[in-house]
């Protein structure tokens, strides 16, 4: 049976990992005694992480990264090299959880949500895997995906053209690696108490032509609406632990609650009546 | 006379062949090749002379690339997703305009699962499904449906192919599946998600955040018994 590599003094990297899940993920494993570099496109989120994880000491290293840029993903991976040697746990986590109409949208729009959420966790794959292979020690790819990488809404077409990939993605990885020393796993979190309601808010300049823009009042209204659902939400520290357990077990699908099931199912008969 | 338009993600001859032999005309769309972006790929659709009752978008298998370590991203997945997502909102864009329209991506049945091709495909052909799933929902208040016709990836002879994207064009259901989409096979690939959902404290109930699962209502996907 192969060993899990959640043990004191093996390395993680955590993508997003200065706030909301990633940050849940950081703190559970640095609890498990693992070193872990937490990455994040954000300056603010990262400040107020190095003060949260003021405790570990050297075992937690901040690292500023862009997931959608290749050479950042490279530098990524000398640091890790230089500094540890080897990687363990990679957790492609970051990720904008923008909403809008398909047909609306821009191509500033279409550029931005899928070079996150998807070319994002494309690009640590083909970073780290090959090092997750070579050194044969037991590792682990987490990717988070969404209950939009299941079924659709009327509104996120975007988000789960690339939240499907992710989860076709892992599953296909899951496949690929039976046999080695790397599992696979994707974490599909429906409702979790993150900052995911102010993505909107965080678009890079290069991105702000978009199709859907909203007026300020509209946009508060609907931070202050998902802010409010996702308050009642899981705890980001709790869906860490649930990542840490998904990857001691190997399992191939994490989930944070069952607020999928009733949809997910409705989707499966859907297709069951065509047969 | 109305016509149909397609296009092919990758010059799939055959999948060519079963789209020029439906009984109804159907013309190849003139799109810019390679690396066009969302905008350039829509206004071809948009743009296009004549009325034009249906869009198809036929989605080939692809061939087996190498070790997913060695697999370029952009040339297998991304540019290709990119062109589908320009050419099918294109086509919602001028159906919604137009008032009425029908938009049918041809797919391998691999897309649905479970994983039995190469990874790079497999991310492809799923994010395809997952957008034409969201663009039906988008437009469900609206004369524009949007179908996915399977076909079954590992059979080349594609016998009933044209029949079922026919039918496909005239009635709009949801999906169309090959016979390799079995029930077994659906509830294979569903039983091991909704058993991990199952494992899962059920957690804080989500209040309703609007019509999630509409698009799946049996009432209104067209299936033969619904």
């Amino acid at each position: 049976m192969r060993t899990h590599p959640v043990q004191p003094g093996r390395v993680a990297l955590v993508t997003g990992g200065a706030s909301g899940i990633g940050l849940g993920i950081v703190q559970v494993l640095i609890e498990a005694g693992l070193k872990v570099v937490v990455t994040d496109v954000r300056a603010d989120h990262m400040k107020r992480a190095q003060q949260t994880l003021a405790s570990a000491g050297d075992r937690a290293v901040f690292f500023p990264l862009d997931v959608a840029d290749r050479t950042q993903w490279s530098d990524a991976r000398r640091l890790v090299e230089e500094r540890f040697g080897e990687l363990h746990i990679l957790c492609l986590n970051a990720g904008v959880g923008v909403l809008g109409s398909m047909l609306e949208s821009s191509d500033a729009d279409w550029t931005w949500i899928t070079s996150v959420n998807l070319d994002g966790v494309l690009l640590g794959v083909e970073t780290f895997l090959p090092h997750l292979v070579a050194h044969g020690q037991p590792a682990h790819i987490v990717a988070t995906s969404s209950m939009g990488g299941l079924v659709v809404a009327n509104d996120g077409g975007i988000y789960s053209t690339a939240k499907f990939g992710v989860v076709a993605l892992m599953e296909g990885l899951r496949q690929d690696l039976r046999g080695h020393n790397v599992g696979a796993s994707v974490l599909c979190p429906a409702a979790v108490n993150t900052n995911i309601f102010d993505h909107e808010r965080m678009r890079p300049a290069t991105f702000r032509q978009s199709g859907s823009l909203r007026t300020e009042d509209e946009l508060e209204g609907m931070e202050a609406f998902a802010k409010q659902i996702l308050a009642q939400g899981r705890d980001p520290i709790e869906v860490g632990k649930m990542v840490r357990a998904g990857i001691e077990a190997d399992k191939a699908y994490i989930f944070t609650d069952q607020n999928v099931r009733s949809t997910l199912i409705r989707r499966r008969d859907a297709l069951l009546a065509f047969t | 006379m109305m016509s149909t338009l397609y296009a092919a993600l990758d010059d799939d001859a055959l999948l060519v062949s079963i789209i020029a032999a439906l009984p109804q005309p159907a013309d190849r769309l003139a799109a810019p090749a390679g690396d066009a972006d969302v905008s350039t790929l829509r206004r071809a659709l948009e743009d296009a002379p004549g009325p034009v009752s249906a869009f198809v978008l036929a989605v080939g298998l692809g061939r087996t690339g190498p070790a997913v370590a060695d697999t370029d991203w952009r040339r297998q997945v991304l540019t290709p997703l990119r062109r589908a997502f320009g050419l099918l909102t294109g086509a919602g864009r001028r159906f919604r305009r137009e008032g009425r329209g029908t938009i049918v991506v041809l797919a391998p049945s691999a897309a649905v699962g479970p994983a039995e091709i190469a990874t790079p495909q497999l991310v492809l052909l799923r994010s395809i499904v997952g957008m034409a799933e969201a663009l039906r929902a988008e437009l469900q208040d609206t004369m524009v449906r949007v179908s996915l016709v399977f076909y079954d990836s590992a059979d080349d002879r594609h016998e009933g192919l044209v029949e079922r994207l026919a039918a496909a064009l005239s009635a709009q259901p949801m999906y169309s599946l090959s016979d390799d989409i079995t029930s077994e096979r659906i509830q294979g690939y569903f039983a091991p998600i909704l058993q991990a959902i199952d494992q899962t404290s059920a957690g804080p109930p989500l209040p309703d955040i609007g019509p999630m699962a509409a698009v799946y209502d049996l009432a209104a996907i067209g299936a033969p018994s619904s």
